[in-house]
């Protein structure tokens, strides 16, 4: 358990978040609950993109590649069934149980063989195939003529059913992202602890030193990159049913890096951080132009980016562990 | 080839490009002993370390482990075959501690495939033999401090630790002395003595105290040949050798 400020951060966002719908509602902000879900999506994507980047030292750039297959998959499966449509011999579905296992699933296996080909390479070869290899994503998705194209694909069915819940209350569905997330950081939080974690964090040490030590370090990875890829393809799967809409947009190399700023931003390699960055940059995204409108600012709020970016770069040389190292203080000795 | 060869190398050859780093080497190290290996900076012993565990491939020649040929054989296959090395440079994990730089190496001389998904952290199957080669190098105390805050002999000693967590049945060490004060420099002779007849060592060493006093056989290495092999006195008397290496060395000092 984090200490000192970094708790008291840490209680207070879970308490909000916890009441977050109540309060919003309570104060008259009712519509503020699709958004905040929206950023526990965004901070579950960054998180599973944190086990790459922060626990292995796996920089990847095309992490929105999985986030996509995932939303695809539930868009597609709610198309045909809306259609009553097959596809490959199946029918569709808005059952979440049914579509978010194979979301998951989806980006799990394209994850496994797109991290079979990336993972031969490494460093800045690393960066630049998993982009590539994300473009690729992209463009497929683009070419999807009957899902729309470029266009994207609008889930006429509203979100999905899950079992009893239904998706499409707000509240519902924020706490059932609320729910995802937290158990996903749980499992994380094992995941790094095992023998395995053990040794993800020593391939980002010295990984040399783990080949001598007898690792495989090519199937550690491998296990690493398509288990983030299946916690991004979860995220991709609550997206489209945050706005019961897919569209190529998910999958653009934007967004792969807006997921790597928010990890680097909130800290990565730590539990949190990457929590703590998704929370800063959507809410700087939204609220800086805002800021600056109220402030009279207009030239600001027009290029309220010229400030975005300085910011987040300041935090970072701040602090190499982002907003979390910047709250928790030292790190161990 | 005799029963008690350990490991063979047989007509070694590394480029780089025209410079002959190892240059038709044969080398035999026996099973049990301590075979040292000497020669002057840039002889070209850590490649040949390099070679041995995989790291890099030779352009030419054999290396035979228990008579078998691994000259291709990757390094995390060496490693699991029983070839353990240690660094010249310092090669540790600097964000663990003491105990989860030795404990990683013990996990994975164990790991196969089941225990991965256990808890490291306390996980007394893989702290216990760690623990207790960290008191074997002479860390006892420190293992709770992170690698990087050590120092550099306290480095080295872990890095030791580390390559004989594979419980390995070849040694290579890279000058484990280097950077050594006189106490931890006793501490290591009095490991490595402790470890003849257990484990086969290839100790590459600059120290010549250190040479002399703990190895059963000497191969003296110059431009990527091996001039010479024998007991430790007929190298001191070898009068190749003197000039070639030892005599330069008495001049220096
Ligand atoms: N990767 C490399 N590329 C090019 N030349 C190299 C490379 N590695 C080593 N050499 C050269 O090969 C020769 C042998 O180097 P090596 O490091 O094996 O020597 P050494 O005997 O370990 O020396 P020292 O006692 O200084 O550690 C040196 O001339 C060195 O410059
Ligand atoms: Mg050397």
């Amino acid at each position: 358990m984090p200490d000192g400020f970094l708790r008291i951060v840490t209680l207070a966002l879970v308490v909000l978040a916890l009441f977050f719908p109540l309060l919003a509602e309570a104060g008259g902000s009712a519509y503020l609950v699709p958004s905040a879900s929206r950023i526990l999506i965004y901070a579950l994507a960054a998180v599973s993109l944190n086990l790459l980047v922060g626990y292995t030292g796996l920089v990847s750039l095309g992490h929105a590649a999985y986030l996509g297959v995932g939303a695809y998959v539930v868009g597609i499966l709610s198309f045909h069934a809306v259609e009553g449509s097959t596809i490959f011999g199946l029918p569709g579905t808005v059952e979440g149980l049914v579509s978010i296992p194979l979301a998951i699933l989806f980006s799990a296996l394209v994850a496994l063989v797109l991290g079979a080909l990336c993972l031969r390479t490494s460093g800045i070869y690393f960066i630049m195939i998993t982009l590539a290899f994300a473009q690729m994503m992209f463009f497929i998705t683009v070419s999807l003529e009957r899902y729309g194209g470029d266009d994207g694909l609008f889930m006429y069915a509203g979100p999905n059913r899950l079992g009893p819940l239904d998706l499409s209350s707000e509240w519902t569905f924020f706490y059932v992202c609320l729910a995802v997330l937290f158990a996903f950081l749980l499992f994380c939080r094992y995941l790094v602890g095992t023998r395995f974690g053990r040794a993800l964090g020593a391939i980002r040490q010295n990984e040399a030193r783990m080949i001598t030590l007898g690792c495989n370090v090519y199937r550690y990875k491998l296990a690493i990159f398509v288990i983030a890829g299946a916690g991004a393809g979860l995220a991709g799967a609550l997206l489209a049913n945050q706005a019961s809409y897919v569209s190529p947009d998910v999958l653009h190399w934007t967004r792969s890096g807006e997921l790597l700023f928010m990890v680097i931003l909130g800290g990565s390699g730590t539990l949190l951080g990457p929590v703590f960055g998704a929370v800063a940059f959507l809410l700087l995204e939204e609220y800086l132009p805002v800021l600056f409108d109220a402030a009279g600012l207009e030239l600001l709020k027009e290029h309220w980016r010229i400030v975005f970016g300085p910011l987040l770069i300041i935090v970072m040389l701040f602090n190499r562990r982002g907003l979390y190292g910047l709250l928790a203080g030292r790190p161990r000795q | 080839m005799s029963a008690d060869l350990l490991l063979a190398v047989d007509g070694l050859e590394k480029r780089f490009g025209a410079l002959k780093a190892t240059d038709g080497l044969d080398l035999e190290v026996r099973t049990g002993e301590i075979h040292a290996l000497i020669g002057p900076n840039g002889a070209g012993k850590s490649t040949l370390m390099k070679q041995l565990s995989g790291e890099m491939k030779p352009d030419a020649g054999r290396i035979l482990f228990r008579g078998a040929d691994i000259t291709y054989a990757t390094a995390p296959r060496r490693a699991r075959l029983g070839i353990a090395r240690s660094y010249q440079i310092t090669s540790i994990f600097p964000d663990y501690t003491v105990l989860e730089n030795v404990a990683t190496a013990v996990q994975m001389r164990m790991t196969g495939g089941a225990g991965i998904l256990r808890r490291a952290k306390g996980d007394a199957d893989i702290e216990e033999p760690a623990l207790k080669l960290i008191e074997r190098v002479g860390l006892s105390g420190a293992h709770d401090r992170l690698a990087s805050a050590l120092a550099h002999g306290q480095q080295r000693q872990l890095e030791c630790a580390m390559a004989l967590a594979l419980e390995p049945s070849l040694l290579l060490l890279d000058e484990p002395m280097a950077g050594m004060g006189p106490q931890e420099s006793a501490i290591m002779v009095e490991l490595l003595r402790g470890l003849r007849g257990q484990v086969t060592t290839l100790l590459v060493e600059h120290d010549m105290d250190a040479v002399f006093s703990l190895a059963d056989r000497i191969t003296v290495l110059v431009y990527g040949k091996a001039i010479a092999t024998g007991s430790p006195d007929e190298i001191r008397n070898n009068p190749a050798v003197r000039e070639a290496y030892l005599g330069e060395e008495a001049d220096a000092s």
